[in-house]
């Protein structure tokens, strides 16, 4: 089913369509809302929160974006009200380097044997602990494929900031990576 | 240097498009199914009580205006019934619309979901 069919079919109120829907746009939502909240015990709560309301506002959805693009939007302000209600971080402006606080003991496990696949670990150690700006605009960009134009449309930051956040991200994540793991070159030059 | 930062950049890409390890509830759509399907229950039900609600009210008011009106019948000698049996008079409204409510609602409400099972 296209999404103009089912956007159609949802505004008549087909609950199979619903289905369809959730079982399409899950991985979106479940991605966005983990990074975001960074707590897997809320995350399945806001999910189903997410889509409840993704059905309830169909009427509002005019087709001037992709759906999923419509959807994101829905999933980021429905994870900002849940954490503004908790009075979780929300958007801030301190430095990223200096938010993330590793403890040993987060990533010592990862570092007894390291490999690529250990490696690929410790970089989503770092992600959990950026700044909720960061962490966004990397899910929807490297995980999620949106462009620039649509993290925009998701988010309401103007595309320099998200490209901002993005070029600093990585660079954050490299910097992380070298302090961590001291012994990083013969990982990065295995075949 | 630009080797390190290419083969470096490459694992942080290769990372950041993997999902996150958290595993998704395999019955994740049905209980969100089931969870719309209820409220949407309850919202037809509250609307369509609403509704007869509002209906009866206003035929109760026309009714009034009707014997009142007309007649120009004084209604102080009513209300001053009404003020000085008001228990009764709460009670009885009180109870009507509880009844009204459990028919109308609750009754309705469970008997979808026996049938619907959600």
């Amino acid at each position: 089913m296209d999404d103009v069919a089912l956007v159609n079919a949802l505004k008549a109120g087909n609950i199979n369509a619903f289905r369809f829907l959730v079982d399409k746009y899950r991985n979106l939502v479940w991605h966005m809302v983990l990074r975001m909240t960074n707590r897997q015990e809320d995350a399945e709560d806001l999910c189903q929160e997410v889509f409840i309301r993704v059905f309830k506002q169909i009427d509002k959805f005019r087709g001037d974006s992709k759906l999923s693009t419509w959807i994101g939007s829905i999933a980021y302000n429905a994870c900002v009200d849940q954490m503004r209600k908790n009075k979780r971080e929300v958007l801030s402006g301190a430095d990223p380097i200096l938010a993330i606080n590793l403890a040993q003991s987060d990533v010592s496990p990862l570092l007894n044997s390291i490999d690529r696949n250990t490696m690929k670990k410790l970089v989503h150690r770092i992600l959990e602990k950026m700044p909720l700006q960061y962490r966004t605009v990397i899910t929807l960009f490297h995980l999620e494929e949106f462009s620039y134009r649509e993290i925009e449309e998701i988010t309401g930051m103007p595309e320099g900031t998200v490209k901002s956040y993005l070029s600093r991200g990585r660079e954050i994540i490299r910097q992380k990576m070298t302090e961590l793991v001291p012994d990083i070159q013969p990982v990065l030059f295995e075949a | 240097m630009k080797e390190f930062k290419k083969n470096l950049d490459g694992i942080i890409d290769d990372s950041l498009r993997e999902p996150p390890d958290n595993i998704f509830p395999d019955d994740f759509t049905d209980k969100l199914v089931k969870k719309l399907e209820k409220q949407l229950a309850w919202q037809e039900l509250l609307t369509e009580f609403g509704l007869k609600t509002g209906l009866v009210l206003l035929a109760l008011i026309v009714m009034g205006i009707c014997l009142i009106f007309p007649a120009k019948t004084d209604p102080a000698p009513l209300i001053q019934w009404v003020a000085s049996h008001r228990l009764i008079v709460c009670g009885s409204i009180g109870v009507g619309l509880f009844t009204f409510v459990f028919d109308q609602v609750v009754l309705k409400y469970m008997f979808k979901r026996s049938r619907q099972q959600f």
